[in-house]
């Protein structure tokens, strides 16, 4: 008898481009978050003004972090999405197993850090030009109003390594809730726990392991090992579950 | 020809049937190539192997031959053949099936022929005046 | 060289046993119907062939190999039930070139015609198809794939009774142009019994009947008569009976009977008919031997 034979990598390709064609509401998400992110920053974050009898100072400051705060929250609810059971079905209409299927979702979540990335950056460069026309020109002051392009590219590729690591720990904590529901409350204590104890050494120290990379390259590094070890542990976590349908 | 699902008969027996009388009236000619087990399961919308079941008896009964590459063929006998069968099994059947009705509704011996002779007269006038026209 | 093949193979749920201890094989290219009641296990049966399911004991072999988490298996495979989830933005159109994506033997054109010939919009979405449009488009799929070992569960699901007629033909005409192994689970017996080869009857999670369908269609006979002549028959042979009137009774039984005893009871007044095969399998996986008129017999 002929059978097919495929190799894992070409059918989690095949996966991948399926995904992209058919999570497009996914995306519309996204889109959806930033305008709203967009909206909300065009009321200045952080204002003061202050007055004597000769002169009244007064100074907003807007700044383009909520749009990234909400591409963030984004990206996570993406990747728990992911390992929901319905998404966890449609990967077996046609032909899968549990580790090309992974990949495929592993592309899936890099490609969406890639876009969620780009178009938060634009988003902010978006806003300034709102904030442009809008006020008075003499009255803005240029000091970042025009970034260079290496800043630029920094702060795209930051966004875009910040995004990979939370939708990976996104995609495991998914993961995790689908063996054992008591995860859902588990892990979020867990975190608001390791919040609050802010102030212990260990724990700032691994923070500001992420927060206060000054290199790119190193900062990159880093975030690829850190994403690597988790889509690992999710990985495991997987071979555990069974693939219901 | 339709099959009929709730007869007594097996469906591969009445295709073995149906092949008989195709033959019997010639639709079928001696040392022609009968229908595949495919081609008649697309006709009676049946699976391959219960069409080949029906064949296999016609070819167990010696009505066809298998030439091997080429298919199942119409034996040179055949018309012959089935005419024989039938004469021992159907009539036979339909000849013990009478008496055992005849027999239940209390009809003897000497009823039962002059029925049967009166049937065949009966035919045979039916038969001249058709050959009349 | 079987395709399928099960080696006391069960799957349980807690405490419930889906499947228990079932044993056979599926020869290669043929057309096998898998029947059973509601909750006998068939869809779980084929989840495990699909390899969806682990086993909780037992083995499970397609292609000589386990399909659980098995990407060669699945690529040969393919499994159609009535829950085949799509994603919600494509088109059919967009699916079936999906479709084409996955499986080497795809036949796009053919798979065109048919959704032509059934009257489906290729632009519209899977979600917003009828139940009998949905079951239609999923069962063009699986045969249009042209798997080496295609799964059907209960695929007729709110199909109206033209479009089953014209399914069945379609599965057989491609199956006599391609064959191929086929497993189709339904209720409707009656309606596809003459384009299967094979049947597997499964009660309760375990086998009942494995066997052509031929043999299945004399496997047993009806006999109705007196109640006299019929109390003759031991009631471990009897598969069911019924009583009509003050004397008379319907019984089904295995019919080992050679010619001289048929014949014997012909004589007694006995007439036989053949049981219908669908009749014969409610029989052989109901709980008792009277069917649902015990309930209103009084005792």
């Amino acid at each position: 008898m002929y059978l097919t034979e495929n190799s894992i990598l070409s059918v989690a390709m095949k996966q991948y481009r399926y995904k992209l064609r058919s999570y497009l509401e996914l995306f519309s998400g996204l889109f959806i978050m930033q305008i709203l992110g967009l909206v909300l920053s065009l009321g200045a974050v952080s204002s003061y003004s202050s007055s004597s009898n000769i002169l009244r100072v007064s100074v907003m400051n807007y700044h383009s972090s909520i749009i990234m705060i909400f591409t963030f929250m984004w990206i996570f609810a993406l990747s728990i999405i992911l390992t929901t059971r319905q998404y966890r079905n449609l990967n077996y209409t046609f032909v899968a197993n549990r580790l090309s299927s992974l990949t495929s979702d592993i592309g899936f979540i890099l490609t969406s850090c890639i876009l969620g990335g780009l178009t938060a950056s634009l988003h902010g460069m978006l806003l300034r030009v709102i904030i442009y026309f809008s006020v008075d020109n003499g009255e803005l002051l240029p000091s970042m109003f025009k970034p260079s392009p290496s800043i630029l590219f920094t702060g795209i590729t930051a966004a875009i390594l910040y995004m990979m690591i939370i939708g990976a720990v996104g995609y495991l904590f998914g993961l995790l809730v689908q063996t054992n529901k008591l995860f859902a409350v588990l892990i979020p204590a867990l975190f608001f726990a390791a919040i609050r104890m802010y102030i212990d050494p260990y724990i700032t120290d691994a923070v500001e392991f992420y927060i206060k990379e000054s290199s790119l390259t190193l900062f990159a590094g880093k975030v690829i090992v850190t994403v690597f070890v988790f889509f690992l542990f999710s990985m495991i976590t997987s071979t555990r579950m069974e693939v219901r349908r | 020809m339709n099959l009929n699902t709730n007869s007594l008969k097996p469906i591969y027996v009445q295709i073995a049937e149906w092949l008989e009388a195709e033959i019997l009236n010639a639709n079928l000619k001696e040392e022609e190539r009968i229908y595949s087990q495919y081609q008649l399961a697309d006709m009676f919308n049946i699976n391959p192997a219960t069409a080949a079941k029906g064949l296999n008896i016609l070819a167990d009964n010696n009505i066809v031959y298998k030439k091997r590459g080429l298919g199942m063929f119409v034996s040179t006998n055949a018309r012959n053949l089935i005419l024989e069968d039938r004469k021992n099994q159907v009539l036979k059947q339909m000849v013990s099936d009478l008496v055992l009705e005849a027999d239940r509704l209390e009809v003897d011996e000497k009823q039962l022929i002059g029925m049967i002779r009166q049937r065949i007269k009966h035919s045979r006038r039916n038969n001249n005046e058709c050959c009349k026209l | 060289m079987s395709v399928v093949s099960c080696e006391n193979l069960s799957k349980a749920y807690n405490n419930f046993s889906a499947v228990k201890n079932l044993s056979f094989d599926l020869g290669e290219n043929k057309i096998t119907g898998l029947i059973g009641r509601n909750g006998a296990g068939k869809t779980t049966l084929l989840k495990l062939i699909a390899g969806f399911l682990r086993p909780t004991s037992g083995a499970v072999k397609v292609f000589s190999q386990n399909p659980f988490d098995n990407i060669t298996v699945s690529s040969n495979i393919i499994f159609i039930d009535d829950n085949m989830n799509f994603p919600v933005s494509l088109t059919l159109s967009e699916i079936l070139d999906s479709a084409g994506m996955f499986y080497k033997n795809w036949d796009d054109k053919f798979a065109r015609k048919l959704i032509s010939y059934f009257s489906l919009d290729l632009s519209q979405s899977h979600f917003g198809l009828s139940k009998g449009m949905k079951s239609t488009f999923n069962v063009i799929i699986g045969i249009a794939t042209r798997c080496p070992l295609t799964l059907f569960d209960e695929p007729t699901t709110g199909m109206d009774s033209a479009v089953r007629k014209d399914f069945y033909r379609a599965l057989l005409k491609d199956y006599v142009e391609h064959p191929r192994t086929f497993i189709l689970s339904s209720h409707l017996l009656n309606e596809i019994d003459d384009i299967l080869e094979d049947v597997l009857l499964i009660k309760d999670g375990t086998k009942a009947l494995h066997l052509p369908v031929l043999d299945l269609k004399e496997y047993a006979i009806g006999l109705r008569g007196s109640q006299d002549v019929l109390k003759d028959f031991s009631s471990k042979d009897i598969i069911h009976e019924e009583s009509f009137g003050s004397d008379s009774s319907y019984i089904v039984v295995k019919n080992q009977f050679s010619q001289t005893k048929l014949e014997q009871l012909k004589a007694s007044g006995v007439s036989m008919t053949s049981v219908a095969s669908d009749d014969l399998c409610n029989y052989l996986t109901a709980k008792t031997k009277g069917g649902i008129d015990d309930v209103f017999n009084r005792e």
